[in-house]
């Protein structure tokens, strides 16, 4: 049973706000057990209408489709990706042609003379492959001087020349740009000298 | 969308929604569009944004608050609509005995509720009405805890003045 100073006690709580929400809950039974002292029957609308508001309830039946939302699990995807990618890229490592020793194959064989005596030549591949050593570690090759520089390949005469002209043009576009560019800086300066006349010129007449 | 989180925690909170959503809107057909778009707004939220949510209600309360504070902002809906909607609908729910209780007092109540501040509104009607703590109806309405308590009281208090003046002219 409630008593009426517990309740009144409570309720004063209530308007200052300073309730708990069990405490509320007891205060709301209290006003719809029927058996408010006649002290307290001013408050009994008040928690009616909350009573009412609690009850009222959505009538239209939400719609949602049970179909599940579409969602895209990239992860799998991105990780089989990188998988193929690192297997693809260690495939061509493993299998790409040595470019450290590319002159084996042009060695010319043919420049050596025929009528020498038949000394037993090194095979170039051999001779090359002891100037460039190359350190095999089983998946990954690798040349241990490979900062060495390449031989500087010899130019024919025509390569020359187009060098040359290569070079003579590029001079030329190089000198016409230097001069464009002191032109733009004696314009700037022009401009400046300009913006300053004026400026004494607007002084003066202020 | 975790469809048994969904029919756990979200669906069964769809009248707290649904009667927040018409306090603010004040229409039967605002409040309902507004659940439905929240429902399936919630339905169609990606799993790595689920994963970040804490509490669904406090969630689904703050986007039915955004939602229809948008709707109400944006058609302009007039205060007194809310009153003949919610009294339209509670007469509904009405027993014999309540409805013969049902007086002028009850009336005058309702519209003082509803013409309290906005605030002031809203955090009596989660309190009172959906029993949320103070955490949560901070969280809903994005307000710190004393402006919870401030407004509560504040509304409390005006009510409790009426029925009391009321009380005075009538006694």
């Amino acid at each position: 049973m409630f008593q009426l100073q517990h309740i009144e006690a409570l309720l004063e709580k209530f308007w200052e706000g300073d309730t708990t929400l069990e405490e509320e809950r007891m205060l709301k039974a209290y006003f719809a057990s029927g058996q408010v002292d006649d002290s307290l029957k001013q408050y009994a609308p008040f928690f009616q209408v909350l009573r009412q508001e609690q009850a009222v309830e959505l009538q239209r039946p939400p719609v949602v489709t049970e179909i599940r939302p579409v969602t895209y699990n990239w992860k799998p995807w991105l990780a089989a990706a990188s998988v193929a990618l690192l297997l693809s890229a260690g495939w061509w490592w493993h299998s790409r042609p040595n470019v450290d020793v590319p002159y084996t194959a042009e060695v010319p064989r043919s420049t050596t003379p025929v009528t020498q005596p038949e000394a037993p030549v090194q095979p170039p591949t051999a001779q090359l492959a002891s100037e460039t050593p190359v350190q095999s570690t089983g998946f990954f090759r690798r040349k241990i001087n490979a900062h060495k520089p390449s031989p500087t390949p010899q130019l024919n005469e025509e390569e020359e020349k187009a060098m040359q002209e290569i070079k003579a043009a590029l001079a030329l576009v190089s000198s016409k740009l230097k001069k464009g560019r002191q032109e733009a800086v004696k314009g700037t300066e022009h401009l400046e000298t300009m913006d300053k006349v004026f400026k004494k010129k607007r002084d003066g007449e202020g | 969308m975790n469809w048994t989180i969904f029919h756990e925690q979200v669906f069964p909170i769809r009248h707290k929604l649904y009667r927040f959503a018409l306090r603010i809107t004040g229409s039967v057909h605002e409040a309902e569009d507004v659940v439905q778009e929240v429902l399936e707004k919630v339905w169609k939220t990606s799993a790595d944004h689920s994963a970040t949510v804490q509490n669904w209600e406090a969630w689904c309360m703050t986007l039915t608050r955004n939602r229809s504070l948008d709707k109400t902002r944006s058609q302009s809906l007039r205060r007194t609509a809310p009153l003949e909607n919610l009294s339209e609908r509670r007469t509904d729910t009405l027993n014999p005995a309540e409805a013969a209780e049902s007086n002028d007092l009850t009336e005058n109540i309702k519209r003082m509720m509803q013409e309290l501040p906005e605030k002031q509104r809203l955090v009596m009607h989660l309190r009172d009405i959906e029993e949320l703590t103070y955490d949560e109806i901070a969280e809903t309405l994005s307000i710190t805890l004393d402006q919870v308590k401030i407004n509560l009281h504040r509304a409390r208090k005006t009510i409790r003045t009426m029925i009391l003046e009321r009380e005075r002219i009538s006694g």
